[in-house]
């Protein structure tokens, strides 16, 4: 019985439904009779609530499309007929385009994926992409653009986590000269853009601020590359190369290590455990506590150097120093020392020159042009080693050379031993045969070596040793090989090599 | 070709000092007894002496002493590793004209013996 009453009302609702429909369109109907009709965005309306309250005739496909504020995008809502209602084609969505007045950048195949899963899937669609207009693009001008590698080692710098030796660790960025620095990258025009209604959107030009090179660089057309060695530096709107490292307080772990091709200036001390290396001059306004700190030119201290743990202090050109202690220093020039050489060795291929009250105590003293100090040694017998006329550099290949020629020598008479011993085979004695030639033939290439260098090691037969205050016993003196031992007190005293008499004479030095 | 003596105790040393400047061209004769090398220097002739100064039974400042006393044109070189021992002194007011730090220093022998013809005589 419930069955059957079911059944007919579900038919007296579709006898209804087409009732109300065979009267034609009755949205247009209502249109027509009513004033201010709003516009619409649909397709199809469904009919009128108060008309189908109860009755529930259904509906056809329709879509509704909104434009964004700015125009640069139309999104559309599609909502599936009802049963046996009409579907949305795409004519009709076309329709309602055009009647939005959306004729640019129209994305028709969102728009046929969308009424094929509306009317298939019967799945109402919301928000739906279907239109997006092209904004414009702005000029940009040629530039330059700083090289990527710079920028990386830039970032390298930075303190970052995890295990690291931070003595290696440099916050300056180095380049060589002719390294590159930027590349000019050309121009791109503006370009217009429009929204989906066609409307034209004007570019701009960048106004971004565009990098300029500065000192020390030079444009080739295409990129700029450094003019010199030195630090990168840049700034907001310009960069350039700046050939002298100025360190504001020490070299610590805050700077690391520091190897730079021009010149360093070092406003604090270096600190023991780091080292220092500059293609240009070294100046540091407080104490060099060295390690290793070499200069392709000259090196000042302005307080002084103390090398610890056996550290090294090298200059290609001059040293100049308050103190020297605990260090062993070379020179390609002069050693100007204020105060005093303690317990160092010291070589250079020109003089050392210490100020009026400098001393040298302890320690040994190479200098190929001579010595001018206060006092040297200590009434306490302090043995100290003076060393002149000779130059150090090709006497210290030559030490090395009898260092390995008498290793040799070892070996061979180690051979030699075994070889009269007669307890090895045959097999055994030719071998040793062999090895005893190879050492020799080592040996004599070596020896020959030192035969070359022999002209280059007699530097300065004129270089003195002038004593303005005392020299001590304990002090050995050598001019061009030939020894003068200190036994007494002497001075003011100059010591100087006698070719005739072959050996070091003194003579009275005036006292100041 | 050009004669030296070595005159020192260690005999190990003689023979590597040997090796090294025969291979340089030089004629070497080594004594590990000083007594004998002292001999030696004084009987025969030598470009170039090489005195050891810390030796049992004789030092080097006596050896030098003697041969000096003997033949004062030698030429004679002290070996030692301390040049403010008190016997260098005497060494050299004896007449040895240089010291040679040990083991020994190549570029003395090079330069009293001339760096130009070193070996040939």
């Amino acid at each position: 019985m419930a069955a059957h009453k079911r059944v007919a009302v579900e038919e007296f609702l579709a006898d209804s439904e087409r009732f109300l429909w065979s009267m034609g369109n009755l949205e247009d109907l209502l249109r027509e009779s009513a004033e201010g009709v709003e516009p619409t965005q649909t397709l199809h309306r469904s009919p009128p609530t108060e008309l189908l309250d109860g009755l529930n005739p259904g509906i056809d496909g329709y879509a509704e499309i909104r434009i964004s504020e700015d125009g640069m995008e139309a999104t559309a809502t599609f909502q599936p007929a009802s049963e046996d209602k009409i579907p949305l084609s795409l004519d009709a969505f076309t329709s309602v385009l055009t009647e939005k007045g959306i004729t640019h950048g129209v994305l028709w195949t969102n728009i046929q994926e969308a009424i094929l899963t509306c009317n298939s899937d019967r799945l109402p669609l919301q928000g739906v992409l279907i239109a997006r207009g092209k904004a414009p693009i702005d000029e940009i001008p040629k530039h330059l653009r700083i090289h990527s590698e710079l920028l990386r080692r830039e970032s390298d710098s930075l303190p970052y986590q995890g295990r690291i030796d931070y003595r290696n660790a440099s916050p300056f960025v180095l380049v060589k000269e002719g390294d590159v620095l930027a590349e000019w990258i050309e121009g791109t025009p503006g370009r217009m853009g429009h929204d989906v209604t066609g409307k034209a959107l004007s570019f701009h030009t960048k106004t971004t601020p565009l990098l300029k090179p500065g000192k020390n660089t030079n444009d080739e057309g295409k990129r700029i590359i450094a003019a010199c060695d030195g630090r990168f530096e840049k700034g907001k709107n310009t960069f350039w190369v700046n050939p002298v490292l100025e360190v504001a307080g020490n070299v610590d772990y805050r700077t690391g290590h520091i190897d730079f091709p021009g010149d360093v200036i070092i406003w604090g001390d270096i600190k023991d455990g780091f080292n220092v290396r500059a293609g240009g001059s070294i100046l540091s306004t407080a104490t060099i506590d060295a390690t290793k700190v070499s200069s392709a030119a000259d090196i000042k201290a302005k307080k002084g150097i103390i090398g610890r743990s056996g550290g090294t202090v090298r200059a290609g050109g001059t040293i100049e120093a308050k103190f020297i202690q605990n260090c062993t220093v070379s020179a390609r020039g002069s050693v100007i020392v204020e105060t005093g050489i303690m317990n160092s060795h010291v070589c250079t291929l020109d003089a050392v020159q210490l100020g009026g009250k400098g001393v040298i105590l302890g320690g040994k003293v190479c200098a190929q042009n001579g010595i001018t100090a206060q006092k040297i040694g200590s009434p306490m017998g302090v043995r100290t080693d003076i060393v002149c006329g000779i130059n150090h550099e090709v006497q210290q290949k030559l030490e090395w050379i009898r260092e390995k020629t008498t290793q040799l020598a070892f070996r061979i008479k180690q051979v030699e031993g075994k070889l009269k011993s007669n307890s090895a085979s045959l097999e055994r004695q030719q071998h040793l045969v062999d090895l005893k030639t190879r050492l020799k033939e080592a040996m004599h290439k070596l020896n020959e070596a030192a035969g070359m260098l022999l002209f280059k090691l007699d530097g300065d037969e004129q270089a003195e040793v002038v004593v303005r205050g005392r020299v001590y016993p304990g002090v050995y003196i050598e001019i061009c090989h030939l020894p003068f031992v200190v036994r007494e007190q002497m001075g003011p005293i100059r010591f100087r090599l006698d070719k005739d008499k072959g050996k070091i004479v003194t003579a009275a030095v005036q006292e100041p | 070709m050009k004669r030296i003596l070595i005159i020192d105790d260690e005999k190990m040393l003689v023979e590597v000092i040997r090796i090294v400047l025969e291979d340089l061209g030089y004629q070497v004769t080594g004594f590990d007894n000083p007594l004998e090398g002292q001999k030696a220097a004084i009987e025969q002739d030598f470009d170039l002496i090489l005195v050891d100064l810390r030796m049992p039974d004789r030092d080097g400042a006596a050896v030098t002493e003697s041969i000096m006393a003997q033949k004062p044109e030698a030429l004679v070189l002290i070996i030692t590793a301390y040049p403010e021992d008190p016997l260098v002194e005497r060494a050299l007011t004896a007449g040895a004209r240089a010291l040679l730090r040990k083991p020994f220093e190549i570029t003395k022998i090079f330069h009293f013996l001339g760096a130009t013809d070193h070996g040939s005589s």
